[in-house]
Formats: structure tokens, C-alpha cells, sequence
């Protein structure tokens, strides 16, 4: 890639910055140039978020209606599963899987609340109140 | 210590903070040249290990590797904690901090706030240096950005101390380097000949799913994904492998051109003439990476003009083309 043509395609994910691309300058060196995005990029990235986007989607529709408890919201916002959930709360994956179901997780006591709160970086009121509203 | 850091902005997380560390410490070792020392460039593709319900694809060698590697091949001792107790971790780091003194920090890049949004998943292996203090904040020099910036230490703490797959155990690392040490053209010249040996034995590995040989597996795969998975899941496949060679700080097709680039500068200081055959050729692969990148993009946008086929078939010949650069290079430095 010669310097020149280093995309410059200014990707709003970069959020202003840019980035660092290797590429051949006018003397044959390389050399490293900032570029402020690739549209190919920003294709893929499109993609990715798409899906998780999707997935929040229809998880927070599913707390509305009761299906799935506010826990399973806020893990999937933090890009957990329940399996790296366990290991962040140093308890067995199974545990973390029977807390994900509404009936159970409406029954923990507020020290599990707290702990789970803490592990994804929210209020442990909002965890325990959430209602899939927003 | 502090009067003497640089924050230096790089491509890649792990060779930015070891090249900014040396520099910090008076070694003049660029990103491209802690790159191509600690041995940064591979290819992997492993189906059957799923990250975030996708098949993995690497273009680099297990993080973690660069740092110790260029340290241990250019005779630069250096420190490497790990903590078991995040307050030990916290402390420790605090100590570094108040004495101005730069560390290397591995972290989880999900819960850095100063990251783009959409740059943030969970990924345990991103690396940073904090050098300082600025009240209760960390001063931090994050290599990918463009300029220095604070962290707070509650999230510096979660993200050092995230758990999971490489999780970071709140590892800090820095260079032991003596006041004035140099490294002369003959260490140099010992450490790029084994940060070259490893990498061109990786790439020529006989295993299926790494090296060249893993490019060709990909190829083989793709060419019948769009027969075995639904249209959606074609495109997140595929998108997948484009976002690990471009999103991610790779300086552009993979890491190709930033190991050219290191090719390049180890060749020119060191009279290497099969370097700089190697780094002109590898351009050309990763030219080659690029289109690829194109192709897929606009299969994902449903854009695509060429046959799907393409796209397989541009995998076969970036495959060809970086046997022969690790062929010929395995022979000059076996």
C-alpha cells in the first residue's frame, strides 16, 4: 500500500481519533501514516455490531415480558456470557445459569445482587428494578 | 523517569508498548523492529475453537510473546509481575505511578472508558503503559490512541483484573535497562536473524490450521460456507475474519505491513539484502490481504460483482506468495 492510498474515510466509530497504518512512501521506506478509517472496515464492523445489537434487542423485549431476567439483560451488555459471568464471580457456571431465570434471580438476596452489580459495573438498584424499558 | 517517556503512537497494542518502554528507556527499538524481534506475525484459523460463537482467526502470535521475546533476544533484562490479589496489583501499580516511573499494564480493553465504544469487547490481552499520576487518576500513554489520557483507577483495576481467556492477572511489565546501554549492530543482528528463524518456522508449519497452510484451510472452509450456513451467518463469518485483520490495531492487512515494514528497517541497518527481497514481496501479499478485505466488505453489503469464488480463491494466492517469503527466509536464517 503506498502512502497515498491510505484510507481516509473518516469512520464516526473512530469517534475523531485515528489510527496508525503502515505504508510505502514516496522513497520506498514505510512508514507509519494515521488514517481516519476504511470503509471496508467499517462494513465489518457493521456486521458484528449488527448482531449483537439484535441480540440486546430481543433480550430487553424478553425482561419486558417477563421471559428473561434483568441479569441476562445487563451480562449481554457487558458482552458476557454466562460462562465468562462465572468465571468474573469466581462461582460455578451452573449457578450463574439458574440465577439468569427470572423466578430464581427475583428471589436472590441482596448480597448476590450486590455481587453481580459489582461484577458488571451498575447500580444494584437498577439491576434489581430493571424492566426492560429503555 | 517521567521526564523521559514519549508517548508514541503504533499500530499494535503489544509491540507499541514494548518499542515505547525501550525508547522510554533510552533504546531507540521502533514498533516495526519489537515486531519483527519478538516474532508478532502468524496465521491461524481454528474452526473448532469459537470466540464469541465465531471460529477464531489470527493473524499474530499468543499475546504476551512480543514483549518478552524482544526484551530476552536484545539482552535487555526486565520485570514481570503477575498478582494474585488485586490489592497487592493496585498497590503495586500505585507505587510505580506516584514515582513517575512507566510500566506496561495488560488489561481488558471492554472496560477502558477512554476506548471508542465500539472498539470495546471483551478481549483480555491489550496492553498499555501508565507513567504517572494525576490525582486519583492514572496517567495513561495507550499506544493505539493519538495522545496520552487518564483512567480512572476503578477502571483500571476491572480491567486489569478481569477473568477469563488470558485473563491479565494484573500483570505489570517494564524494561530493567542500565544507564547508557546500547545495543550494538551484532546483538541486533542476532536478535532480528531469531525473531526471523521463529516466524518463518511458525508460517511454514505442517499443522493444518496454522501458518501458510492455515491460509489454505480458510480458503477451503470459505468456499463452502455459502452450502453449509444460512446467508446472515456467511456474512458475520466472514466479516469476522476481516474485522481480525483490520479492525484490530494491525497496521493494515493483517500485521503484513507492519513486519514488512520491520523487514525493511532490519535489512537497511543490517545489509540484509534476502530482508529486503522478503519485505518487498510480503507488500505484495498484503496488497493482496486488502483486496480480499474489499471482496468480502462488499459481499457483506450484498455489493459483490464477482462470483463468491473470488474471494476463496485470493486466499490461495496471498497463501502461494507467503510460502515462498518464509520459504526463502528459512533458508537464509535456519
Amino acid at each position: 500500500m503506498k502512502k497515498n492510498d491510505v484510507p481516509q474515510d473518516q469512520d464516526p466509530a473512530f469517534e475523531g481519533g485515528k489510527k496508525i497504518c503502515y505504508a510505502v512512501g514516496d522513497d520506498g521506506r514505510f512508514e507509519a501514516a494515521q488514517s481516519s478509517g476504511w470503509q471496508v472496515e467499517a462494513a465489518v464492523k457493521e456486521v458484528a455490531w449488527k448482531v449483537i445489537h439484535a441480540d440486546l434487542e430481543r433480550t430487553r423485549s424478553a425482561v419486558a415480558s417477563g421471559l428473561a431476567s434483568p441479569l441476562e439483560y445487563f451480562m449481554k451488555l457487558r458482552q458476557m456470557d454466562p460462562g465468562l459471568l462465572a468465571q468474573n464471580m469466581g462461582v460455578m457456571q451452573w449457578r450463574v445459569r439458574r440465577h439468569l431465570r427470572p423466578r430464581v434471580f427475583r428471589g436472590l438476596n441482596a448480597r448476590w445482587v450486590a455481587r453481580y452489580a459489582e461484577c458488571l459495573d451498575i447500580e444494584p438498584a437498577r439491576l434489581r428494578e430493571y424492566k426492560g424499558k429503555e | 523517569m517521567n521526564s523521559v517517556y514519549t508517548h508514541h503512537q503504533a499500530a499494535h497494542c503489544e509491540s507499541g508498548v514494548t518499542s515505547n518502554l525501550l525508547r522510554g528507556a533510552g533504546l531507540p527499538v521502533s514498533e516495526a523492529m519489537a515486531f519483527g524481534i519478538g516474532s508478532g506475525l502468524f496465521f491461524t484459523h481454528i474452526p473448532f475453537v469459537k470466540v464469541m460463537g465465531l471460529p477464531l482467526t489470527s493473524y499474530r502470535s499468543m499475546p504476551g510473546g512480543i514483549f518478552k521475546k524482544t526484551c530476552k533476544r536484545l539482552g535487555v533484562p526486565f520485570a514481570y509481575h503477575k498478582f494474585r490479589d488485586p490489592l497487592h496489583g493496585r498497590r503495586a501499580l500505585d507505587e510505580f505511578a506516584a514515582a513517575g516511573r512507566a510500566v506496561g499494564v495488560r488489561s481488558n480493553i471492554f472496560w477502558l472508558p477512554y476506548i471508542p465504544e465500539q472498539f470495546r469487547f471483551q478481549f483480555n490481552a491489550h496492553n498499555l503503559v501508565v507513567y504517572g499520576q494525576e490525582g486519583a487518576d492514572y496517567q495513561v500513554s495507550d499506544p493505539v490512541m493519538e495522545n496520552v489520557t487518564l483512567c480512572p483507577p476503578h477502571a483500571m483495576s476491572k480491567a486489569r483484573f478481569s477473568k477469563g481467556v488470558l485473563a491479565p492477572k494484573g500483570l505489570l511489565f517494564f524494561p530493567l535497562v542500565e544507564a547508557n546501554a546500547v545495543i550494538g549492530d551484532e546483538r541486533l543482528l542476532l536478535a532480528v536473524r531469531q525473531g526471523v528463524r521463529e516466524t518463518a518456522n511458525r508460517m511454514s508449519s505442517p499443522v493444518f490450521f496454522a501458518g501458510v497452510s492455515g491460509i489454505r484451510y480458510l480458503s477451503r472452509k470459505m468456499r463452502r460456507w455459502p452450502s453449509q450456513l444460512d446467508a446472515e451467518t456467511v456474512k458475520l463469518y466472514l466479516a469476522n475474519v476481516v474485522r481480525m485483520q483490520e479492525e484490530i490495531g494491525t497496521g493494515g492487512a493483517g500485521f503484513r505491513f507492519l513486519y514488512a515494514a520491520f523487514l525493511q528497517e532490519a535489512g537497511e541497518k543490517l545489509h540484509q539484502p534476502a530482508l529486503l527481497t522478503a519485505a518487498r514481496d510480503l507488500t505484495d501479499a498484503g496488497n493482496v490481504w486488502r483486496e480480499f478485505a474489499t471482496l468480502a466488505a462488499k459481499f457483506c453489503k450484498d455489493r459483490l460483482q464477482e462470483p463468491y469464488g473470488r474471494i476463496p480463491d485470493l486466499l490461495l494466492d496471498i497463501s502461494a506468495r507467503e510460502a515462498a517469503v518464509f520459504k526463502n527466509l528459512r533458508r537464509q536464517y535456519h
